[in-house]
């Protein structure tokens, strides 16, 4: 879907041109510790000006604006119900599409305490452990329908149960999608089907 | 009736503090004499001026003998003398009180963090970092605010004082109006002004809180807001209480205007009493009304100030309390090896233990009880004796921790290695750099050991960061070292190279260990483990 030109100068020696080649694939971004992980995919989702280098998509166009979508390491929270924050980035989606992606990302027990997609939910998302909060991010971004979807650490400071099921629904979700994981976790960099060190 | 009003402050913090700040009171006096000096000079300009302009006016009505007769040259040398003396001790009064003030709290914000540092956190009451920089910061700037505007206090009083005295002038039923209507001014003030201004101050106190920290939370997800085009959102999360912020600022600045109207008011009427009462010539009216209208400016002055420093009452207390603190900042010292015991468990010097368990369990918080940053939940003792009753000191004596934030001390990677222990040498600090896999990274850069760190790392990634609190712990030598997630961020390779190099040092310095991390690499440092759950 996308093809980069490694967007920051890294300190070490980069390909010129990294290809994700399939339209629905995974690749893992791995590189030594301050070369600019998070910095590249802040530039893919055009929130950066690269450095260097160019990103556009494998039709050699600029990448859309809207074509990213962002699962944070600690995704935002807003005052409301689980179910607005679920679907902040796509209001037109229905409550069964909502419930249903939900579903699918491992909120099932959450909703299944707490009250459903009506749960309340604060800013500082009180009474959500950090692998639930980043479960809402994905269930977002997968919601929002984008072509990309870019993880920032999905796996970070998860324990071992939490990790795997994470990468298990990335791996899923490659099939419709194409994912771009920042990541240091030998596991999940196992589980790309690329791996672009920077 | 300036004594009578200082008797409602409460005053018994306040001397004693002042003494401890070491602050120079003979300076402060000083400043003061000139603060006299310069309200003096300026009534005395005032006054003046209004005798002079009525007195001219009335001789040049009176025909030319008398106007000629009509010395002005006295009256207009003293006016210049006494503006240049107003001049001269207004800057001297800024000059002194600011030198004392900001020496003088200097000293103390140094003292005061000796005491908070010498304290145990795990008990001491208010010394949790939000709560100490609250007292360091906001307190201590009250303070220092305080003893700046104390020579104007001070010069508000005398200015009111000599202006009664010139008020005389218009007769003795002027002088009894004024000093009634003086006297009633501060607690007027103080009344109209608790009504007016206390609930929309505190309104606004709430509501920037709130609105702090929504931003700071907005401000971390900002990725996806741009992602997702949700700034509209984001920026309406924040409209209620940036609202109420608005609104109650609003409100207290129509309070103050509305404050500051009535005292103009309360100028006016006291100076149509004078007029009324005044039985003496037109000049010496004059400068009654003119006495007046600076008396009143004054005592308003004064007002203001002194509720200002009743609202600063309750900061005032709080570093009080915290100056009587006992200071006795015991040097942590590396001390024998000692045994610990994890639940049943025991645990002999120089083992290397794992705490495992989910996320969210309570392995963190292990490590911190050990460390004596916070009381132990689960039940932990070191020499057969449970943690909670150690004291800090013994604590700090034994462990090293390296936590998992890795915070950092603005200054240098050397200032920050330098906190670990006294008397670190620079080739150690290299040492530690180089079991941390940090050396080539410090020694690429241009500054080497210079290199400026910011609390948030500065030029280095937060991996770099991590290690560099890991040297920090190595450089430390205790016998203990506590680790949590020592490899997060760093990439395998990396990660690879910094187990090997401390195995290596655990085996050479002979150091205990206790590891939390759920990284598969550094768990093959330790030869023990310890599910968390089973302590609980």
């Amino acid at each position: 879907m996308a093809e980069m030109a490694p967007p920051v100068a890294p300190p070490v020696a980069a390909p010129s041109a990294i290809t994700p080649a399939q339209r629905h694939s995974t690749a893992s971004m791995s590189s030594a510790t301050g070369s600019g992980k998070t910095s590249t995919l802040a530039a893919i989702a055009g929130q950066l000006a690269p450095s260097s280098g160019r990103i556009s998509s494998r039709a050699g166009t600029p990448l859309a604006g809207n074509a990213a979508a962002w699962a944070a390491q600690r995704p935002l929270l807003m005052t409301g119900t689980l179910g607005h924050n679920l679907a902040l980035a796509a209001p037109q989606a229905t409550e069964a599409e909502i419930l249903a992606v939900a579903q699918r990302v491992g909120l099932g027990p959450v909703l299944a305490r707490r009250g459903g997609l009506a749960m309340p939910i604060d800013h500082a998302g009180s009474g959500l452990s950090g692998g639930e909060r980043r479960r809402i991010g994905l269930a977002r971004a997968i919601l929002s329908g984008r072509p990309l979807i870019l993880c920032d650490e999905p796996t970070a400071d998860l324990d071992e149960d939490s990790a795997t099921g994470i990468i298990a629904l990335l791996r899923e979700l490659a099939a419709e999608r194409c994912i771009l994981v920042a990541t240091h976790d030998p596991a999940l960099i196992r589980a790309a089907r690329q791996e672009i060190a920077l | 009736m300036i004594p009578t009003h200082a008797a409602t402050l409460p005053t018994t913090a306040r001397p004693a503090l002042l003494a401890t700040a070491g602050l120079a009171r003979r300076r402060l006096a000083y400043a003061s004499l000139c603060a006299g000096l310069a309200a003096i000079a300026a009534i005395g300009l005032l006054a003046l001026s209004g005798w002079f302009l009525t007195a001219a006016a009335l001789a040049g009505s009176a025909g030319v003998a008398t106007a000629m007769g009509f010395n002005y040259l006295i009256p207009s040398a003293a006016i210049r003398l006494l503006a240049i003396v107003r001049t001269l001790s207004r800057y001297g009064e800024r000059l002194l009180s600011h030198k004392v003030a900001l020496e003088g709290m200097a000293d103390l914000r140094g003292s005061l963090f000796d005491k908070l540092a010498a304290q145990d956190s795990r008990t001491a009451p208010d010394t949790s970092p939000g709560e100490a920089s609250n007292r360091l910061i906001d307190d201590v700037e009250a303070l220092e605010d305080l003893v700046i505007r104390q020579p104007a206090r001070h010069a508000a009083a005398v200015s009111a004082l000599v202006s009664l005295v010139l008020v005389a002038f218009g007769g003795w039923r002027t002088l009894l109006f004024l000093a009634a209507m003086m006297a009633g001014l501060p607690f007027l003030f103080r009344h109209i002004s608790e009504r007016l201004t206390r609930t929309p101050a505190e309104a606004a106190a709430a509501a920037l809180g709130d609105l702090r920290k929504g931003y700071v939370e907005l401000a971390s997800a900002r990725a996806e807001i741009a992602a997702y085009s949700l700034a509209d959102q984001a920026i309406a999360q924040l409209e209620a209480s940036a609202s109420a912020f608005d609104k109650a600022r609003a409100d207290l600045f129509r309070a103050e205007a509305l404050q500051g109207a009535l005292l103009s008011i309360y100028g006016g009427l006291c100076v149509a009493g004078v007029l009324l009462l005044a039985r003496e010539s037109a000049p010496m009216v004059a400068l009654a009304m003119l006495a007046t209208a600076s008396a009143v400016e004054a005592m308003g002055g004064l007002s203001r100030s002194l509720l200002r420093r009743a609202a600063l009452e309750a900061g005032l207390r709080r570093i009080a309390s915290l100056n009587a603190l006992d200071a006795a900042l015991q040097e942590p010292v590396s001390a024998a090896a000692a045994p610990l015991a994890f639940g049943t468990r025991h645990v002999p010097t120089g083992a290397r233990l794992a705490i495992t368990g989910p996320s969210g369990s309570g392995k963190t918080r292990v490590l911190l009880a050990l460390a004596g940053m916070q009381q132990p939940v689960a039940d932990l003792s070191m020499d057969a004796t449970p943690l909670a009753s150690l004291p800090a000191w013994r604590l700090n004596s034994q462990f090293a921790l390296s936590p998992q934030d890795a915070p950092m001390l603005i200054g240098t990677v050397a200032d920050n290695l330098r906190l670990a222990r006294s008397g670190v040498t620079e080739a150690q600090m290299w040492e530690a750099l180089k079991v941390a896999q940090l050396d080539q990274r410090i020694a690429r850069s241009e500054a080497g050991l210079d290199t400026p760190v910011s609390e948030g790392g500065g030029v280095l990634s937060g991996g770099e960061r991590k290690r560099l609190s890991l040297a920090r712990a190595l450089l430390a030598e205790r016998p203990w070292l506590l680790l949590d997630e020592p490899s997060e961020g760093l990439d395998a390779a990396t990660e690879a190279a910094l187990v090997e190099s401390l195995r290596r040092w655990l085996d050479r310095t002979g150091t205990g260990l206790v590891l939390v991390s759920h990284r598969k690499a550094p768990l093959t440092l330790c030869s023990e483990t310890i599910d968390v759950t089973d302590l609980a």
